[in-house]
């Protein structure tokens, strides 16, 4: 109908002129108050009088302001600029909060954007956001944030980059490195923009998976990490990403290493690690791993072959230090080839053994468990300490393996 | 070269360059800008060490705590990282002792160089199991290399690394010298804007082997390994190797190998994944005698599911077949030519040697599953069957001594007790039948770990081992049993007064090298002096039935780490 049309044209038009006649005689009323002191019969405990209860106004209210004890931070009435605060900085904050003097921040705890409203605020601890905001995913929380700098990281996590601009890492802030995306603290955790105040709102690796983490880290060692995709190896499908071994932030150890090397890798594998407890095993030392061998050099942590995750087929890589064992010899002993055997594990232990020299049984029994047919041809204590097949591992001499 | 020398120049040039390194920057340092730091970390150091021993009995290689030099011993370490943004590192350990023990050890890490020096002597002693009674004879092990790695933008990094390693022997009657030199290259690469990744490796081994029936000679091999991807889903991938012996005493001295796979990857989903691979291998045989593989070629498939929360399921099957030529050890013209003191070739044999193409297949299957919150375990089953070949060098007709069937199983369950309790539990199982003689081998290795949580970095491991393994076979009354458990105890946690490492190490062996043996270790760090060390390890073998071979060591070592 036409009058409608006409009603809210006209009603529309009144709100609108409304609206803008009270925010224009408000803001001149504000610029009007701004440095004004209140009246004399206003004591230091009557600012609710102009700026309202903060008790009533959030979930989570800091305590002075509750209390209305606002000359905690305040400057008391007449000692300077109306509202202005009696210390700067993070110091102000400090002469209460004193358990927190090793909580890092360069300029304040509001200017940083974590506890951005002072007074109060719906969420816990003054935060703009909950400290149990749901993570909303590695890559999710960095969604359409900008990139802000290193510096903006520096301020809260000033430790953290200590230790991380003396370490490898560190080439991300070469000059070289001109895209936002590939250097410093946000080539790895995500543009930082939504982070200020928003626990969640970064690339954090304590919540990240396996997949995620290695997607950033691949990023930039895709090409070293060879061996095709870490993703698919048995470390990243039970769980363990990059940063469960690596300390992008660390210095200390070789690759950056949470510990060194053996050590990390006992650390979960206990079971290996009473293994080299016994009488013989090869020579793994926790202490300085740099005296023996490193579980590296037959393990790839990153997408090794199989379930051990091994380098290489065992019979490729045992004989680069046993290389005497290699051949090809005039007459191969037939079961160490891998293709008809087990290779080496056919009768040692790789990793120790109660036996002497890692085998898996210390006596005859070790050649019973093929040549079943030969249980009680024995000529001594057994097949070669009798003296007779000495050389098992294949022989230029002698078609029996003798000496 | 004496020991002092070997030792002594690793550390010169690592010294050297700490301290002529240009902008290199020990002390602490601003990181500019409006940044206020809290604590710079004290990452340069230097640690002093000394330690005394006492051994009684002779030791054995491979001992807990490496060898024992009988007497004091100094070690001392640095470690130095540059100041902000510098990405430099120099670290340099050395350890004397007076018994021509020993080692020196340097790093230099210079953005985008890093090399690394190693050099060390081991005088200790080694198994001898080849005679009546086993003994101890010395042994000195000699290591030394060097790498050097360029690292260029992540894009291309390669590395060229030496290493040489001698043993001596001395007063075994079996054990002989063994000598080898290795000089490797490797070199990772991408083809810019393909996706192609690819790795080439050189490796040239010269081997010294003076033991009669080994051959000395050299070994040089070249790796190529290249993976293409074809969109998101399906990617190519192979590796090719190419090896040329040249041996110094063999009729045929200049042998080749070639190895070489291919295979392709399919991901339709996160989930699956598919993949095949053709594998083929050809070994230098041109002087063996005696039966033996020529080469072979195995064709294998394998299925990976992966539905999430880290479980897994898999399984695979290979084919493989093998190019085998069996000599007939029973002809009588054979037994003669063996026998003789003349040196047998294979034309000697040609005419009794029978070439065929035995099959094998082997089915696989494993898992890996997260039962409950607190049950995890995962398990391997493999199967290994068809017609083995067939060797007759005990009796004419007689049994090949590979199996008809073995199946390998293995499995490792872990329960989460509480938040501080882990249990795992291992178990490792062979069984191996030979239907023609109605015989089989068992082997069966179990293993149980306690892990406890103590709260901070606080934890403590109790693991129990034990293997047994029993041949069954008709009309064999001295059937083979053996026996052979270990326990094992690590700890490790913080005292208001001291931080502390115990290790604890039984054995009791009740097959034929029947003994027992304890180890003992502790750490100590006193917290009043965080950077004071204390060391002590007691070790102790017990032999039931040989003597000669009881060892019992004392060690004692102290180290302080001064910081910079």
């Amino acid at each position: 109908m036409a009058w409608s049309g006409r009603w809210l044209v006209t009603i529309s038009l009144v709100l609108v002129v409304a609206v803008v006649a009270v925010w224009r005689v408000t803001s001149a009323q504000l610029e009007g108050l701004e440095g004004m002191e209140p009246p004399d019969d206003v004591t230091g405990t009557d600012c609710s009088i102009c700026h309202g209860k903060f008790a009533e106004q959030f979930k989570y209210t800091h305590s002075p302001a509750l209390n209305a004890e606002c000359t905690t931070c305040h400057l008391e009435k007449g000692e300077g600029k109306h509202g202005g605060l009696s210390m700067e900085g993070r110091e102000l904050c400090l002469q209460c909060h004193t358990d927190k003097a090793g909580h890092y921040v360069a300029a304040s705890c509001w200017a940083t954007g974590c506890h951005a409203d002072v007074h109060g605020s719906d969420k816990d601890k003054l935060f703009i956001s909950s400290r149990t905001e749901e993570y909303p995913g590695f890559f999710e929380a960095t969604a359409g944030a900008q990139f802000v700098g290193s510096d903006q990281c520096i301020a809260c996590h000033g430790d953290k980059h200590d230790w991380w601009k003396a370490s490898m890492h560190a080439l991300n802030d070469a000059e070289d490195r001109v895209t936002p995306d590939m250097r410093g603290c946000e080539s790895c955790h995500g543009p930082g923009g939504n982070h200020f105040g928003r626990r969640a709102g970064i690339g954090d690796f304590s919540q990240a998976g396996a997949e995620e983490a290695g997607q950033v880290c691949l990023k930039c060692h895709a090409r070293e990490i060879f061996a095709s995709d870490f993703t698919r190896g048995t470390h990243a499908q039970a769980g363990v990403t990059c940063v469960s071994c690596h300390n992008p932030h660390d210095t200390q150890n070789k690759h950056e290493l949470y510990m060194p090397p053996n050590q990390l890798c006992l650390d979960c594998h206990t079971t290996v690690r009473a293994e080299f407890a016994r009488l013989s095993h090869h020579p793994v030392d926790l202490e300085d791993p740099r005296t023996g061998m490193l579980c590296v050099e037959c393990h790839d942590p990153h997408a090794g072959n199989g379930r051990s995750m091994l380098i290489a087929p065992p019979e490729e890589f045992c004989v680069k230090c046993h290389v005497d064992k290699q051949g090809p010899f005039v007459y191969p002993h037939v079961g160490y080839e891998s293709s008809l055997g087990q290779g080496c594990l056919s009768c040692h232990n790789q990793h120790g053994s109660n036996a002497p020299n890692l085998l898996k049984i210390s006596d005859r029994g070790l050649c019973i468990q093929c040549h079943t047919d030969r249980a009680e041809h024995r000529g001594g204590r057994n097949c070669w300490t009798s003296g007779c097949h000495t050389e098992h591992h294949g022989s230029n001499q002698s078609y029996l393996f003798f000496q | 070269m004496t020991w002092s020398k070997r030792i002594l120049w690793p550390a010169c040039l690592a010294a050297a360059w700490t301290l002529l390194a240009p902008g290199m920057v020990l002390a602490d340092d601003d990181a500019g800008g409006s940044c206020t730091c809290v604590e710079q970390p004290g990452a340069s150091y230097v640690v002093f060490g000394a330690a005394a021993e006492d051994v009684s009995g002779t030791t054995q290689a491979n001992g807990l705590r490496g060898a024992y030099p009988n007497g004091w011993y100094v070690s001392s370490r640095l470690f130095a990282a540059g100041g902000p943004y510098n990405r430099q590192r120099y670290e340099l350990r050395l350890q004397d002792t007076g018994s021509e023990n020993g080692r020196g050890w340097g790093r230099i890490a210079v953005w985008p160089l890093s090399v690394e020096l190693n050099s060390s002597r081991r005088d200790d002693y080694a198994w001898d199991l080849h005679g009546l009674s086993p003994e101890l004879p010395r042994q000195r092990t000699d290591y030394r290399s060097a790498q050097l790695r360029w690292h260029k933008g992540e894009a291309q990094n390669m590395q060229l690394r030496y290493e040489g390693r001698k043993i001596d022997r001395q007063g075994g009657t079996l054990l002989r010298d063994l000598e080898y030199r290795r000089l490797g290259y490797q070199y990772n690469f991408s083809v810019g804007g393909t996706g192609v990744r690819g790795q080439y490796c050189q490796v040239n081994t010269e081997v010294d082997a003076p033991r009669i029936g080994v051959s000395s000679g050299k070994i040089d091999t070249s790796t190529v390994r290249l993976e293409a991807p074809f969109g998101d889903k399906l990617t190519a991938y192979g590796t090719g190797s190419v090896a040329h012996f040249s041996f110094d005493n063999l009729l045929d001295s200049s042998m080749d190998t070639t190895d070489y796979t291919t295979g392709l990857r399919y991901r339709p989903s996160c989930d699956w994944e598919f993949s095949a691979d053709y594998r083929h291998k050809e070994n230098p045989s041109s002087n063996a005698v005696s039966s033996h593989s020529d080469g072979f070629c195995r064709l294998a498939a394998t299925a990976v599911y992966t539905p999430g929360c880290g479980n897994r399921i898999e399984a695979g099957y290979n084919c493989q077949k093998t190019n085998y030529f069996q000599l007939h050890m029973q002809d009588p013209s054979v037994r003669s030519l063996l026998h003789g003191t003349a040196q047998v070739t294979p034309a000697d044999v040609a005419a009794v040697t029978s070439n065929y193409l035995p099959r094998t297949h082997n089915a696989w299957a494993g898992f890996r599953w997260q039962l409950s919150d607190r049950l995890s375990a995962d398990g391997r089953l493999d199967y290994h069957f068809g017609s083995p070949p067939l060797t007759d060098l005990v009796q004419e007709g007689s049994a090949s001594p590979f199996p008809d069937k073995r199946l390998d199983a293995s499995t490792d369950w872990n329960y989460e007790v509480s938040d501080k309790d882990t249990l795992g539990l291992k178990l490792n199982q062979q069984n191996s039948s030979w239907n023609d003689r109605d015989s089989s081998f068992d082997l069966l290795s179990v293993s149980g770990t306690w892990t406890r949580d103590l709260g901070g970095p606080g934890l403590m491991t109790l693991a129990l081992s034990n293997s047994t393994s029993s041949l069954s076979a008709p009309d064999v009354t001295d059937t083979y049993a053996s026996d052979n458990t270990s326990y094992v105890v690590t700890l490790y946690n913080e005292h208001p007064i001291v931080d502390y490492t115990l290790d604890f190490a039984y054995t009791n062996s009740t097959g034929a090298e029947r003994y027992t043996q304890t180890a003992v270790g502790a750490d100590i760090g006193p917290r009043c002096i965080p950077d004071l060390g204390l060391r002590v390890d007691w070790f102790d073998r017990n032999y039931k039935t040989i003597t000669g071979l009881n060892t019992t060591a004392l060690e004692v070592g102290v180290t302080y780490k001064l910081r910079f």
